[in-house]
């Protein structure tokens, strides 16, 4: 028996950022972002019915247009990843030298970059892209003393001089 | 509309600045913390006021060996980090034998959710400090854990069940030795045994000695009720002398464990001997080489095997002493 095969085109989802820009994006592809995987299903707009053309857009005030993009570019990448089991991964040891080549490469950004995509992960509640970008930042200070830090990430001293020798001496154990 | 808020994480609006570290939520802060070792985490917490504060409430430090010596004329912790770059020593208390409540809590922040391998305690019965070493050490997470309980009054049942109820242990090795002439409630400690949760391997030895009120093996908190208990809960496990009955054993033993090995009577022995003679279809004794027990499982086709020993020092002068190894052995179908 020889049945005509349907051709279904992915189910889309518009997504519009806090400065007025909208994508599009497979259902498939945007499911990692519990933030919005719950909105749709909440809202039923898994509905096969209605045409991406007719269907309301998802606003993400807290994400800019050019984060956006950055967040479905990772999230296209990782879209095979298997699901995470959460519980799993808090056994895990908490290491920084597993970081995929792709991510390293796709987070070698300014640093305000990785930082605004820090905040789009944690907004969209995307933990795979979280964990990666905090890994990176982690990196970042890896090595480096107090000074060298704040000079790094531009952070404000705001302890007295008198409040850093306590502090220094408090710690003197983990220094050589 | 905004999407709904479904965890309490902290969540910020944008500014029209760009992002840089310091706008990042404490959360967020707290998880790179979670990346670094105890040595980075302290340079990082030294840039600045609310950092520091974020750094002390993350917890869940990297250590590999934690080392507790907790006695009434001393009470000290060490602590080295898991890429033993800094070992951390807790301060001698400083007013008096006794830790302060200040310095407990002290502590009690330091090992937070900590992740230890080891984790080694020496501990007599001092209840006031051994209580505040229970708070301290509730959270921590180990692979595995060693105690010596060296007291001659009974205060280890509130620190085994803080470090044993309510975990996840079933990749740990749990080792737990009593000394010195031990007095314990052993009712209690029979509870806990019969409570532990899942784990690999577990560790029980009593040292019996001729102060110790152990000295007659109906006062061991080891019996057929902890010895069933124990092998349903743990891969391999050694065990000091119990109270064991043939039956109870025949009832514990399951093919499930890898290895068991544990002390057990002379009268005991007989008892497997007469459960032998009248049920050889499921357990049967040989002398002819070692004493060897082979017992049938007609359920999954699986034996166990089982050898005694004879001891050659006897600590109980009414009692030949046995130990009794026993190993899993796959069916033939298998």
């Amino acid at each position: 028996f020889l049945f005509p095969i349907k051709m279904t085109s992915p189910r889309m989802i518009k997504l519009t950022s806090n400065d007025d820009k909208t994508f599009e994006v497979e259902r498939d592809v945007i499911k990692q972002s519990v933030t919005v995987n719950t909105l749709i299903t909440d809202l039923n707009m898994d509905d096969e019915d209605v045409s991406v053309e007719n269907q309301m857009a998802i606003p993400l005030p807290n994400v800019d247009a050019a984060t956006l993009e950055m967040v479905i570019t990772w999230c296209k990448q990782h879209r095979e990843d298997p699901p995470r089991n959460e519980e799993e991964e808090e056994k895990k040891e908490k290491r920084t030298d597993d970081i995929p080549e792709w991510d390293k490469t796709f987070l070698d950004v300014e640093q305000s970059v990785l930082f605004a995509l820090i905040l789009a992960a944690n907004y969209m509640d995307i933990k795979g892209l979280l964990d990666n970008c905090c890994k990176t930042v982690a990196n970042m200070i890896k090595g480096k003393t107090p000074d060298e830090i704040r000079k790094h990430f531009n952070i404000k001293n705001d302890f007295t001089p008198e409040e850093e020798e306590q502090i220094r001496k408090e710690n003197a154990w983990c220094e050589d | 509309m905004s999407p709904p808020l479904k965890k309490t994480r902290e969540r910020l609006t944008p500014n029209s600045e760009k992002p840089t570290f310091d706008i990042l939520p404490s959360d967020i802060i707290s998880e790179i913390c979670e990346f670094l070792s105890i040595k980075q985490r302290i340079r990082l917490s030294r840039t600045n006021r609310r950092i520091k504060s974020v750094e002390k409430a993350t917890g869940g430090r990297n250590l590999s060996l934690t080392r507790v010596n907790w006695t009434s004329d001393l009470q000290h912790i060490s602590a080295a980090a898991l890429n033993y770059d800094c070992v951390y020593a807790s301060v001698l208390p400083e007013n008096g034998p006794l830790i302060s409540e200040e310095e407990c809590l002290e502590l009690v922040e330091f090992f937070r959710n900590a992740r230890t391998l080891w984790l080694q305690i020496t501990c007599d019965d001092c209840s006031r400090t051994v209580s505040m070493l229970s708070a301290i050490l509730k959270t921590i997470h180990y692979q595995k854990l060693k105690v010596q309980f060296t007291g001659v009054e009974d205060s280890s049942i509130n620190l085994l069940s803080a470090l044993t109820m309510n975990r996840n242990l079933s990749t740990s090795n749990i080792d737990l030795t009593w000394t010195r002439g031990y007095r314990a409630d052993f009712a209690r400690i029979q509870q806990i045994l019969t409570h532990l949760p899942q784990m690999n391997r577990l560790d029980i030895d009593f040292d019996i000695n001729e102060s110790s009120e152990m000295m007659s093996l109906s006062n061991s908190p080891l019996n057929d009720a902890t010895l069933l208990h124990i092998v349903q809960h743990t891969t391999e496990a050694v065990l000091s002398v119990g109270n064991y009955t043939g039956q109870g054993i025949l009832n514990a033993l399951t093919p499930t464990n890898d290895w068991l090995s544990f002390y057990i009577a002379q009268s005991t022995v007989e008892q497997l001997r007469k459960l032998a003679e009248n049920d050889p279809e499921r357990l049967e004794y040989s002398e002819d080489h070692s004493e060897e027990f082979t017992i049938y499982d007609n359920e999954t086709g699986k034996h166990i095997e089982g050898w005694l020993q004879t001891e050659a020092e006897v600590p109980f002068p009414d009692s030949a002493l046995w130990l009794l190894e026993i190993t899993s052995v796959p069916g033939l179908e298998e």
